[in-house]
């Protein structure tokens, strides 16, 4: 659905170059620190920027060739972009409604009903919860294939983000044929909702498939002795403090089996972010 | 272009306070000079109708606009389609204010002579249209109103050059006057009406170009 072969941008001492792909189906995580060239990747696919090399194709065709009809079928939601505050639910409806041919207001309504959204106070006069229902909401309600949301938790309580995820799994169970691509800095909620996770810094530092990540993926602690006598083969990257040190594997039942006197933990996204890309 | 039509009257509709304050200014302007007024009102118009772009760009809003189902292109087109409808509202609405005032005071409705200066004022407002908007869009709203003044001074500048050029021609400003006047007024018009035409090809495809160009 989405496929992004050798893109590279430039901004100034920044330079971002990546491959992704997100396929039918799927729900694919995007990670990386603050500057890793999250955004980047995400304006690119959107036609916000025009990469300097490399080329991005959403549904087989190249962005700059979407035709409205094309665009229908993508819901976005932006970290820092949105419909203008100043308009009202009811505004964001009416757009909406104007915009898309497969527009669903019924479920639109009923979810700010249910919600107990006004329809008539402007978006500004929201709460962030609220903002970022209206925002996942209006990517979701028009029956796109494709989702690209870019941090659409950011700011929530627990609560706000476990039913944003409901939104989402809801949106894919509903047609096989989607595809969700998200970003998002809270580690617990991709690893409960995305198939495989792309991790990149200025590159790609990682694509793992999520249950590989959780099943094989372990931090292994151990004190300088214990490292030394360490069968290295499957280590990804070592960090060594003033307590110990700390491994990244990929594969956590080798250790488990032929060394039981170090500590072993279930890897997760934010020790992969923490130890991979340092 | 519905869709984003109904955005931007859906935005200056927000503005109530603003609508009613230049609402009673009308009324004033209608009774006090109806000659000024249709200027006044269609100005306002179009100034309401280029700040929904200000709304666009707040927050960040064009890299979320800008992924909606349109080209970049009908964006541009629609900020011109949306101005024109709200110049023709307020033009409108400058006439309609102007005749009650004259109906009030027992004059005659609407003169002639008062009917064709209104009607000059609505290209002439829509010729100034078409210069903000590629200004707007290209710099954004703070930095247009620098490069607007920019554009005024050299407009002044340019008319100061064109009389300075008459004088070294050895053509005075009577002779200038009276070859204009010579010219037959259908002429004048048709002349007129293709640079109007031609401006507003050039602006619109500059807006698009403006539009097309922008990343975000």
């Amino acid at each position: 659905m989405i496929q992004i072969e050798n893109v590279e941008k430039r901004y100034g001492d920044f330079t971002l170059t990546v491959s992704l792909e997100v396929k039918e189906g799927q729900i694919t995580g995007l990670i990386g620190k603050n500057g890793a060239g999250k955004s980047t990747t995400i304006k690119a696919i959107l036609g916000l920027i025009q990469p300097d090399a490399g080329t991005v194709t959403v549904f087989g065709k190249k962005v700059s060739e979407l035709q409205t009809a094309d665009r229908e079928a993508i819901g976005v939601t932006m970290a820092d972009s949105g419909f203008s505050n100043y308009l009202t639910v009811s505004d964001v409806i009416g757009i909406q409604k104007r915009m898309y041919a497969s527009f669903d207001e019924t479920f639109f309504r009923s979810f700010c009903e249910k919600n107990k959204m006004p329809l008539n106070k402007p978006l500004k006069e929201f709460s962030t919860g609220m903002k970022v229902k209206i925002k996942v909401l209006s990517a979701i309600s028009h029956q796109a294939k494709c989702l690209i949301l870019d941090e659409p938790t950011t700011g929530l309580d627990v609560a706000a983000r476990n039913e944003i995820l409901d939104m989402l799994r809801n949106y894919m169970e509903q047609d096989p044929g989607r595809c969700i691509l998200i970003t998002s800095h809270i580690s617990s909620d991709l690893e409960n909702l995305c198939d495989d996770v792309y991790m990149i810094d200025g590159k790609v530092l990682l694509h793992e498939d999520m249950d590989v990540i959780i099943s094989q993926y372990g931090i292994l602690k151990m004190d300088e002795r214990q490292y030394q006598q360490l069968d290295k083969a499957y280590i990804l990257s070592t960090e060594k403090g003033r307590y110990g040190v700390r491994c990244l594997t990929n594969q956590r039942q080798f250790y488990v089996e032929n060394y039981p006197g170090i500590v072993i933990e279930n890897g997760n996204i934010d020790e992969l972010i923490l130890s991979i890309g340092k | 272009m519905r869709g984003l039509l109904f955005k931007d009257f859906r935005l200056i509709m927000g503005r109530r306070q603003a609508f009613l304050f230049y609402i009673a200014i009308s009324c004033i302007l209608g009774f006090s000079m109806p000659d000024f007024l249709p200027a006044f009102l269609t100005m306002i118009a179009i100034t309401l109708a280029t700040s929904t772009i200000s709304y666009d760009e707040f927050d960040n809003g064009y890299s979320f606009l800008m992924t909606l189902p349109m080209t970049r292109a009908m964006f541009a087109v629609e900020k011109y389609l949306f101005a024109l409808i709200c110049s023709v509202i307020g033009w409108g609405i400058s006439l309609v204010i102007v005749m009650i005032g004259n109906v009030l005071r027992s004059l005659p409705i609407l003169t002639v002579e008062a009917l064709s200066a209104a009607t000059v004022v609505l290209p002439v407002m829509l010729l100034f249209l078409l210069i903000i908007l590629p200004v707007h869009l290209k710099f954004g709203a703070e930095r247009s109103r620098t490069v607007l003044l920019c554009l005024y001074g050299v407009t002044v500048l340019l008319i100061l050059f064109g009389k300075k050029l008459l004088t070294v021609l050895g053509i005075s400003g009577e002779q200038a006057v009276s070859f204009a006047a010579s010219i037959p007024v259908p002429a004048v018009i048709m002349g007129l009406a293709l640079l109007f035409c031609l401006a507003a090809v050039v602006s619109v495809f500059a807006s698009i170009r403006i539009m097309e160009k922008k990343t975000f």
